[in-house]
């Protein structure tokens, strides 16, 4: 009787052993990713105060252009003479417009280079030749209306803002040559208002415009000798035969106007040309400035046509951080 | 696609003021409120000599000086362009008249034809230069010539210079070389004779050389207004002394050296300011360590022509090119020196004693006054 009850008793231990063991391992089958027993946590920092999406502003595109100008141009330069000289003048121009911080702001760079052969306007036996070189920074608040939705390019841009400017040029008298007083030279630099508008349309869904743009300078600084001195006591014997004066509208009238055009190059039917993103530049432009200091008289204008080309392009780089 | 529209934003009202003052400007501008019609005269008789009589009127320097009333000038002369005036060669008459007037050298008219000029302040007097007297038996065929300048030594151990124009420009090597090859010389003759002028940076270049120390030499004014008298404060015209050797001692030294000054007649213009500059050299004391004494520099001949002011050029609207005198200098004691500074030595050139003799009596004196007065001396061999 005890042999019995002990052998049932090992028979159910047994039975029992492998039914857990078989229980574990079919609880191993039914779980095949087992949870690990520290689970790694991985903590994503917020981007805020860092480089956001949002934060990145979009690349403004640069439009530059470069132009010759050819027309009539005058100049008096009662320094040298009386006489009022006319005739005709050459200018290359190089423009840079870019917009500004969240496009509401563009720069507005020109640098202009001109010059002019011109004759003495009664007997026209007297040649003067004028040079110029001229220096503009502006900076313009830009109001846009009449979006369109396609392109979302505004039909209307109205631009105004400060401008700087530096001139540096010289009139020389080819029948004074020989004497003490050929040449005279010009200097100035003006703080003053710049604006215009533009008007973007489209020529056979190419994106042209016509653009309108007028510099006034405000005050400013000038050289200039005095009524009779020389250069040479100028610059050699003393420093008290000519200075810098302040120039503002009692002694200068200085004025710039463009009105200009960009035709889109691709309308043109040649297949090279129609691979390019650029525009044929094309208009006018009128220059003046005029001095009245030390009962000098010295103006200087022109008035010419322009053609040029206008290319736009993106500046990439890496976003400053 | 979208109708259109320009909305007209409320702030428009406050851009129209700025393009407003722009459009006047530009207007303005346009129009120009420069009456160049005033200022620029017509190619007619009356015009030119409307714009000769003016800008004489309000650029020439010497009216005071020279005693001209030039509003009656005007009076007088008016009638002739208004009626007698047929053609250019009647105009450039009258104008040389107009212009002779102010007797001054420096006033001229350039025409296509002619050149009107005043020349009186050396053609009413003798020469005393012959040119061909001085290469044949002076300089001789040996002499060197830099910068312009010829020169030589003399029998009697004397450095002579001839500088025939200031127009012929003087490098500073130049007169280095010039005044360094005459260094051994007892005293230097500078023969400015028939020398017209020319340009003021050679004066200041050969003065330079005469002294170690910075010299003011005159004073210079100018025009500030277009008005008779409206003249600036003289400005000082000042040389910068040169020492070679950095001694303190100038490269010629005239208190060991006597330097005698040739003027005549013809000295004019820049040559004037020249004699001005070495005269003012004269008894300024030696220079160098253990200098004594004092610098002797004279000038003997003829009173010079004058010229003494600075001239610009203008144009007529006929194209011909009018000049005149626009800044006087004045003298260290600012005095005028328009009218020529007197010799410290008159000496007059016999003709007949160069004509026969081969003799320059201007260099003779000089020579004998050098010889005289030099405090150079030679070791005996």
């Amino acid at each position: 009787m005890k042999k019995t009850l002990k052998n049932l008793l090992l028979t159910l231990s047994l039975c029992s052993n492998a039914l857990l063991a078989g229980a574990q391992q079919e609880e191993t089958l039914s779980a095949p990713n087992p949870v690990p027993q520290e689970r790694e946590t991985v903590v994503y920092e917020p981007l805020e105060g860092k480089i956001r999406c949002l934060d990145i502003e979009p690349v403004r595109p640069v439009t530059s252009s470069l132009m010759l100008g050819i027309g009539g141009s005058t100049v008096h330069d009662t320094y040298l003479t009386n006489q009022l000289y006319k005739g005709n003048s050459f200018a290359v121009a190089y423009e840079r417009n870019r917009l500004r911080s969240k496009m509401k702001w563009d720069s507005d760079q020109w640098l202009d280079c001109s010059l002019a052969d011109t004759q003495d306007e009664a007997s026209e036996s007297n040649s003067m030749m004028s040079f110029r070189l001229r220096y503009h920074y502006a900076m313009h608040r830009v109001w846009k209306f009449g979006l369109r939705d396609w392109m979302h390019q505004p039909t209307h841009v109205v631009f105004a803002g400060p401008y700087a400017s530096l001139n540096i040029g010289a009139n020389y008298s080819l029948s004074m040559g020989s004497g003490n007083n050929p040449a005279n030279m010009h200097l100035s630099n003006n703080f003053g208002l710049s604006a215009g508008y533009q008007w973007n349309y489209f020529i056979r869904q190419r994106p042209s415009n016509v653009r309108f743009q007028v510099q006034l300078p405000i005050v400013g600084a000038a050289f200039s000798p005095e009524y009779a001195a020389s250069y040479y006591e100028t610059f050699l014997v003393s420093d008290k035969g000519g200075r810098t004066y302040s120039t503002s509208f009692h002694n200068q009238q200085d004025l710039d106007v463009r009105l200009t055009t960009d035709i889109p190059v691709s309308i043109i039917p040649l297949p090279r040309l129609q691979r390019f993103g650029s525009s044929l530049r094309v208009g006018v432009q009128y220059h003046i400035e005029t001095q009245d200091i030390n009962h000098l008289i010295t103006r200087y204008s022109y008035f010419q046509a322009v053609v040029g080309w206008t290319w736009q392009y993106l500046p990439f780089r890496a976003p400053s951080r | 696609m979208k109708r259109l529209t320009f909305p007209i934003p409320a702030f428009a009202k406050h851009l129209v003021l700025p393009f407003g003052l722009v459009a006047v400007c530009l207007s303005a501008l346009c129009t120009s409120c420069l009456d160049d019609e005033s200022l620029s005269l017509p190619n007619t008789p009356m015009g030119n000599f409307k714009s000769c009589w003016r800008t004489l009127d309000e650029h020439y320097c010497y009216f005071a000086e020279k005693k001209v009333d030039w509003d009656d000038v005007y009076r007088r002369y008016e009638p002739y362009f208004r009626d007698s005036v047929q053609n250019d060669f009647d105009a450039f008459h009258y104008l040389y008249q107009m212009l002779g007037e102010l007797r001054d050298g420096h006033v001229n008219l350039y025409s296509n034809f002619n050149v009107a000029r005043n020349w009186s302040w050396f053609e009413d007097y003798p020469q005393n230069f012959d040119a061909t007297l001085l290469e044949r038996y002076y300089l001789g065929t040996n002499y060197w010539m830099a910068g312009g300048m010829k020169y030589g030594m003399l029998r009697d151990t004397i450095g002579y210079v001839h500088y025939p124009s200031f127009s012929n420009t003087v490098g500073k090597s130049n007169i280095n070389y010039v005044l360094g090859l005459l260094g051994n010389a007892k005293g230097l003759i500078f023969d400015v004779r028939d020398n017209g002028g020319g340009n003021l940076t050679n004066v200041e270049t050969i003065v330079s050389r005469f002294t170690a120390q910075d010299l003011t030499y005159g004073y210079i004014m100018h025009k500030q207004g277009p008005g008779h008298d409206d003249f600036s404060e003289p400005q000082e015209l000042t040389v910068d002394g040169y020492s070679p050797d950095r001694s303190k001692k100038p490269l010629w030294d005239a208190a060991r050296q006597p330097v005698v000054i040739l003027t005549n007649r013809s000295c004019f213009s820049a040559t004037n300011t020249f004699v001005m500059a070495m005269k003012a050299l004269d008894g300024q004391p030696a220079e160098g360590d253990g200098a004594t004494g004092t610098k002797m520099v004279k000038t003997m001949g003829d009173r010079t022509g004058g010229g003494g002011g600075l001239p610009f050029e203008s144009t007529l609207p006929n194209g011909w090119v009018v000049r005149f005198s626009t800044s006087p200098m004045l003298d260290i004691h600012q005095r005028p020196i328009e009218e020529g500074f007197a010799p410290d030595y008159y000496v007059q050139m016999d003709s007949l004693h160069a004509y026969q003799d081969h003799v320059d009596d201007i260099i003779e004196s000089a020579r004998a006054f050098i010889n005289k007065n030099t405090r150079m001396k030679y070791k005996k061999e």
